[in-house]
């Protein structure tokens, strides 16, 4: 009983400690960055959004607006989350704390649990405010017929939260490992970048996907503007999803930190 | 001083974060031939509507800027120079520089030159091995205005590398440094290239530092030193600038 209270008490307190300023500030620029996009594309000429449409197979200023938004809601929580780890984690074993950590009388895995659940959390809670300033500020531009919904739009900036924190997740066993908060944070800024690529190739080389159309829609970014009804549950559903997996990638990464020499 | 600055350059070229920059800008090098292999004709279209002439030149050259470069532009000087000072501090060595005679402002701007050297190298390195390979690789491709209109370029890569120093500079926490670079100079290149898009907005986006950088691509087939010098010139003296900036921020830095 002793030692749960106390792991609950150390949980607590870590939590406490955690980055909040950062969430906060990035959900407050994200949502800005959103609103900013819509003033500045509703100005351009009409060949440039046409440009747009022809380039992500979309159809109306609603949809061209909506795949820059969720570029946001990727940015925001993936980034928020990353700066977060790699203070709790990098930056500690880079200034010695770490290894004075782990000489306390608790696991690996349990000070990582501690320190990167509120992370996660807060970068989810980030990329979840960015998502709902993307849905609510789609609403003046939809007309009739359009390709995209608000439900839509927030679904997707919720996929893209989700995708972000399965990413961090992921690289988690890797940054227990790492020794420069910089390298790491270079690492970090390709694993965000090589699932943008499919996209990039859409652009300039869309013959790469003709005859391939369930392969475009798996791993490109406009797939959540053309596939707006599914993105309205597929969105929420995978934000709630995501969570098991983080858990156990906290969990491989902490066998990961105990094994490894912390100096 | 100047032995000092040499060391300093040569140790951050040998740190793993650098070697990973350069295989990051290898990988740009080999893949853009692959991506422009078969522009669709509404990209080619775009693109001469937008730089006022066309061609698979001028289609190379934008996709190498606002693809390659840009985005490269965007991580390597926050990767370079956003934990500069800041990580001495960090790791308790700030201490043991701060007995030396050199001051704090003056090892920043060390520093902060240092990692400026270290992204130029990149940066040429990376346009040298462009220039062999996009020549045997890419249709039309002009040596000599490639390597024109990627001058403005390195002075922007350069600049954005003080820039990211004057931050760490001012924001004293290396997490916070690095958060903050990323999203202005995300939002600054992504917002480059707005002029040739919307032109009416042409002359307001020369207030953009990343705008200068790219401004050769509006007249790739008549640059000249008059087009190269200003924007150069100008990224100059905006990194002196940050770099006086950021080393006013450390001057009161506790070791």
């Amino acid at each position: 009983m002793t030692e749960t209270a106390s792991l609950r008490d150390y949980f607590l307190l870590e939590a406490r400690h955690a980055p909040r300023r950062a969430p906060i500030v990035a959900a407050l620029v994200g949502g800005l960055g959103v609103l900013g996009t819509h003033a500045l594309l509703v100005r351009f000429p009409a060949r440039a959004l046409h440009f747009l449409e022809q380039a992500f197979d979309l159809r109306g200023l609603a949809s061209v607006l909506l795949i820059n938004d969720l570029m946001a809601a990727y940015f925001a929580p993936y980034f928020v989350g990353l700066a977060g780890l790699l203070g709790a984690i990098v930056t500690a074993r880079e200034e010695g704390q770490l290894e004075v950590l782990l000489a306390k009388p608790i696991h690996a895995r349990v000070l990582l649990a501690a320190r990167v659940g509120p992370i996660l959390g807060a970068a989810a809670l980030t990329g979840a405010a960015v998502a709902i300033a993307t849905g609510l500020s789609i609403l003046p531009h939809l007309a009739p017929g359009d390709m995209v919904s608000a439900a839509g739009a927030l679904g997707g900036g919720l996929f893209l939260t989700a995708f972000a924190l399965l990413l961090l997740a992921l690289l988690l066993p890797l940054l227990v490992r790492m020794r420069d908060a910089f390298h790491a944070l270079l690492v970090g800024s390709l694993v965000w970048l090589l699932p943008l690529m499919p996209t990039a190739v859409m652009i300039y080389r869309p013959d790469v996907y003709e005859g391939s159309a369930i392969l475009r829609s798996a791993i490109t970014l406009p797939s959540l503007v053309w596939h707006d009804a599914a993105a309205a549950w597929v969105g929420p559903l995978g934000l709630i999803l995501v969570a098991p997996f983080c858990a156990l990638f906290v969990r491989i990464a902490g066998h990961v930190l105990e094994r490894t020499d912390t100096r | 001083m100047i032995r000092l600055q040499w060391l300093d350059y040569l140790a951050t070229l040998r740190e793993r974060k650098t070697w990973l920059c350069g295989a990051m800008l290898l990988y740009a090098v080999l893949s853009i031939p692959v991506m422009l292999a078969r522009p669709p004709a509404h990209v080619q279209e775009a693109i001469a509507a937008w730089f006022g002439h066309g061609g698979p030149f001028v289609l190379f050259m934008y996709v190498w800027i606002d693809l390659a470069m840009n985005k490269m532009v965007a991580f390597l000087p926050v990767v370079l120079a956003s934990g500069i000072v800041l990580r001495e501090r960090d790791v308790g060595v700030l201490s043991i520089l701060a007995a030396k005679p050199l001051s704090m402002p003056r090892y920043f701007a060390l520093r902060a030159v240092s990692a400026c050297a270290v992204m130029a190298t990149l940066h040429v390195g990376a346009q040298l091995l462009g220039l062999v390979y996009f020549t045997a690789r890419v249709p039309g491709f002009r040596p000599l205005a490639f390597l024109a209109a990627m001058t403005p370029h390195l002075f922007a890569a350069i600049f954005a590398t003080c820039f990211s120093a004057a931050i760490a500079g001012w924001v004293k926490h290396r997490g916070a440094s690095a958060l903050i670079g990323l999203a202005v100079l995300g939002l600054l290149l992504g917002l480059s290239l707005i002029g040739f898009y919307q032109p009416a907005w042409r002359n307001l986006t020369l207030v953009n530092p990343m705008s200068l950088g790219a401004l050769a691509l509006g007249n790739l087939d008549h640059l000249g030193p008059k087009d190269l010098a200003p924007p150069m010139l100008a990224l100059s003296l905006l990194s002196l600038a940050a770099i006086a900036i950021g080393a006013a921020g450390v001057r009161r830095m506790e070791a």
